[in-house]
C-alpha cells in the first residue's frame, strides 16, 4: 500500500528522507577517488512513484533541438537528452533538489554547499557513444530566486549556467560545481553488457574503454563525487538498451576551490565546457 | 568521524593473520564478511574488490556520515593483483608482512574454471594451462613464497602459532565424468589435492601444516556457504596435516 508521505508527494512537495530512503549503509569508496555508491536507496513505492514521474516528462515527446519543456538535445557534446529541472518543480521528482537532500549529499561528501543548484533527466537512447574521459570542476552562473528554504535551483530563463548571460546578468553570481549526484532509474532488466555505467578513472588519459570502476545503472541506484581535479569520469555507450538518470549538481563559492586548490586549477575552467559540454 | 578517519583500521593482536587468494568470488567475500571479526585478512583479488569494509571502503550512514558505524570495526586488507605474475605474488607477501608482520594462515581460493569437452572444441584444450597455473601450482608458489620470507625464519613460533596453509579443492577432484565437461578443473584439483600432500611433508620442517579442502558444489542447501568456512576454521584449529577434508553434505569426513 503506497504510504501517505508518497501519496502527497506526487504533485506536492518531498517526503521526509527519513520516510522513503531504504537504504542506511552507502558505501563510501577512495579508488580511483573518493566517490558513494548504494542500491534500493528509496523505498519501492517511492522509486515507482519517481520512474512515474518521469515516464510524464517522456510521454511529452522528445525533441531533437533545446526545448525546455521536454527532453531534447540541448548538450553540445553529446548525444544523450536532457530535460532541466524547472524551478518550480514539484512532485517526486522535487526530491533531488528539496532542502533535505542538497544538505544530505553536502554533508556527506564535506563539501560547503551554497544552495544552488542545477538537476535534470538525463535520456541516454540505446547505441548512444562512449563520452570522454573529463571532470566536472568548472565555473557556474546562477541568478538569485532562492526559495524559503534557501534552495536557489537553476532558472534558465533567467540567466544562462554556462556564461552568466540572460536577462538577469547584471545581479548572476558565479559558482563553481561541487558535487555530482547520479540517480538510476527506469533501467528495469539492466545486465552487464547492455552498457551505460558511469566509468571512474584515475587519471585523464587513461583509455574511456579502461575505466577504473564501472558504475552500473542499476535500478534506483546513486553515485556520488565531490568534483576535485581528479575526479575523471565519462558515460560508457549502450549498444542495446537506453539509459535513464537524474543528474544533481551541488555548487560551491568560488573562493572557496581557489583557497583549497589554488588559482591554477582556474586555468583549467576554460578548457571543459559546462553543460552544454559534459554528460555523466 | 572525520575524514581520515575513513582509513583507519582496527586491529587487535589476538587475530590470526590470514593471506586469503579469490576474495573477489563468491567464496572469498563470504570468508571476508564472515570471518573478519575472527581473522586480520589479507584479501588478494584480481577484479572487483570483496563486498566488504576495507582500507579503502566504508560504510556511511547517508543521514548522518559522520556517525561510526560497527559495520566498519573489522576491515580487510584488500590487495589487488594478478597472481600468474611471479613478481605480484613477491609483492602480495611483502604487503601481508609489513601490514601485519606475520601470516598464520594462508587459503589458496583463487580459481580459474572452464567446462567443454575435449572433442569438437578447443575451449577447454585452450583454458587448460590456466586453470593448472591457477588452481594447481599457484598455490604452491603462494605456499612458498610465505616460506621463503616469512616461515623459515620463524620455525618454532609456527609450531606454537599452529601456522597452516588450506587449499581449496572440490569433490570434483574424486570422480571421473566424461558429461560435465571439466576434464581441467577436476585434474586441476586432483594435482592440487596431491601437491597438498606433498607440501605437507616438505613444510614439516618449518612446522607448517598443509591441508586441503574439499566441498561439493556451493552454496547449496546440502554445502552452504557457512558449512565450507566451518571447513576452513576446522583445518586452522587442528593439529591435522597431509589431509583432505570433504564436504560433501554427508558431514565432514578427514581423508
Amino acid at each position: 500500500m503506497t504510504s501517505p508521505a508518497v501519496s502527497r508527494a506526487r504533485s506536492g512537495p518531498p517526503p521526509p528522507l527519513t520516510e522513503v530512503l531504504a537504504n542506511r549503509r552507502w558505501w563510501r569508496d577512495d579508488r580511483p577517488f573518493p566517490h558513494f555508491r548504494a542500491q534500493g536507496v528509496f523505498t519501492p513505492a517511492f522509486y515507482d512513484a519517481l520512474v512515474e514521474h518521469r515516464r510524464r516528462v517522456e510521454r511529452r515527446g522528445r525533441s531533437e533541438t533545446a526545448d525546455p519543456s521536454r527532453l531534447s538535445r540541448n548538450m553540445l557534446n553529446s548525444d544523450a537528452y536532457a530535460w532541466d529541472f524547472p524551478p518550480d518543480l514539484g512532485g517526486p521528482l522535487s526530491i533531488f533538489v528539496s532542502r533535505a537532500w542538497h544538505d544530505m549529499i553536502a554533508a556527506m561528501t564535506d563539501v560547503p554547499a551554497t544552495g544552488d543548484v542545477n538537476c535534470a533527466l538525463h535520456h541516454h537512447h540505446a547505441g548512444s557513444r562512449d563520452g570522454f574521459v573529463h571532470g566536472d570542476l568548472g565555473v557556474a552562473w546562477f541568478s538569485r530566486q532562492p526559495r524559503a528554504d534557501g534552495i536557489n535551483p537553476m532558472d534558465l530563463a533567467r540567466c544562462s549556467y554556462t556564461d552568466g548571460s540572460g536577462p538577469e546578468h547584471a545581479s548572476a553570481v558565479d559558482r563553481v560545481r561541487a558535487v555530482t549526484a547520479i540517480f538510476y532509474l527506469d533501467n528495469e532488466g539492466w545486465q552487464p553488457g547492455d552498457g551505460g555505467e558511469t566509468a571512474l578513472y584515475l587519471r585523464q588519459s587513461d583509455p574511456v574503454r579502461r575505466p577504473a570502476v564501472a558504475v552500473a545503472p542499476v535500478d534506483n541506484s546513486i553515485l556520488v563525487f565531490e568534483n576535485t581535479p581528479h575526479s575523471y569520469h565519462a558515460f560508457l555507450r549502450n549498444p542495446t538498451r537506453a539509459r535513464n538518470s537524474v543528474i544533481l549538481w551541488l555548487h560551491r563559492a568560488n573562493s572557496d576551490v581557489m583557497t583549497r586548490w589554488g588559482v591554477e586549477v582556474a586555468k583549467s575552467w576554460g578548457q571543459v565546457p559546462l553543460d552544454g559540454g559534459i554528460d555523466p | 568521524m572525520g575524514k581520515g578517519e575513513h582509513r583507519r583500521m582496527e586491529r587487535s593482536p589476538r587475530k590470526r593473520v590470514c593471506l586469503l587468494t579469490g576474495a573477489g568470488g563468491a567464496f572469498g567475500s563470504a570468508f571476508c564478511q564472515q570471518l573478519a571479526s575472527d581473522y586480520d585478512i589479507v584479501a588478494v583479488h584480481r577484479g572487483a574488490p570483496p563486498q566488504v569494509p576495507t582500507q579503502d571502503q566504508s560504510r556511511i550512514d547517508p543521514l548522518d556520515p559522520r556517525k561510526p558505524l560497527v559495520v566498519n570495526t573489522h576491515r580487510v586488507f584488500a590487495v589487488q593483483a594478478d597472481l600468474e605474475d611471479d613478481r605480484e605474488i613477491d609483492r602480495v607477501v611483502e604487503l601481508a608482512l609489513a601490514r601485519y608482520e606475520r601470516i598464520d594462515l594462508l587459503v589458496n581460493a583463487a580459481v580459474s574454471y572452464s567446462f567443454g569437452p575435449l572433442l569438437g572444441s578447443r575451449r577447454l584444450l585452450d583454458s587448460l594451462e590456466q586453470q593448472f597455473r591457477v588452481n594447481s601450482i599457484l598455490p604452491v608458489k603462494m605456499a612458498v613464497t610465505v616460506a621463503e620470507r616469512f616461515w623459515q625464519v620463524h620455525d618454532q613460533d609456527n609450531l606454537s602459532e599452529n601456522r597452516n596453509v588450506v587449499n581449496l579443492s572440490s569433490t570434483a577432484s574424486f570422480t571421473v565424468r566424461a558429461d560435465t565437461g571439466g576434464a581441467g578443473y577436476s585434474t586441476s584439483k586432483v594435482a592440487l589435492n596431491y601437491l597438498s600432500r606433498f607440501m605437507a611433508q616438505e613444510f614439516k620442517r618449518v612446522g607448517v601444516r598443509v591441508n586441503a579442502l574439499a566441498p561439493a558444489a556451493f552454496p547449496t542447501a546440502e554445502v552452504p556457504m557457512r558449512a565450507v568456512l566451518d571447513g576452513v576454521r576446522q583445518l586452522d584449529s587442528g593439529a591435522m596435516t597431509g589431509r583432505i577434508l570433504v564436504l560433501d553434505g554427508q558431514g565432514p569426513q578427514l581423508r
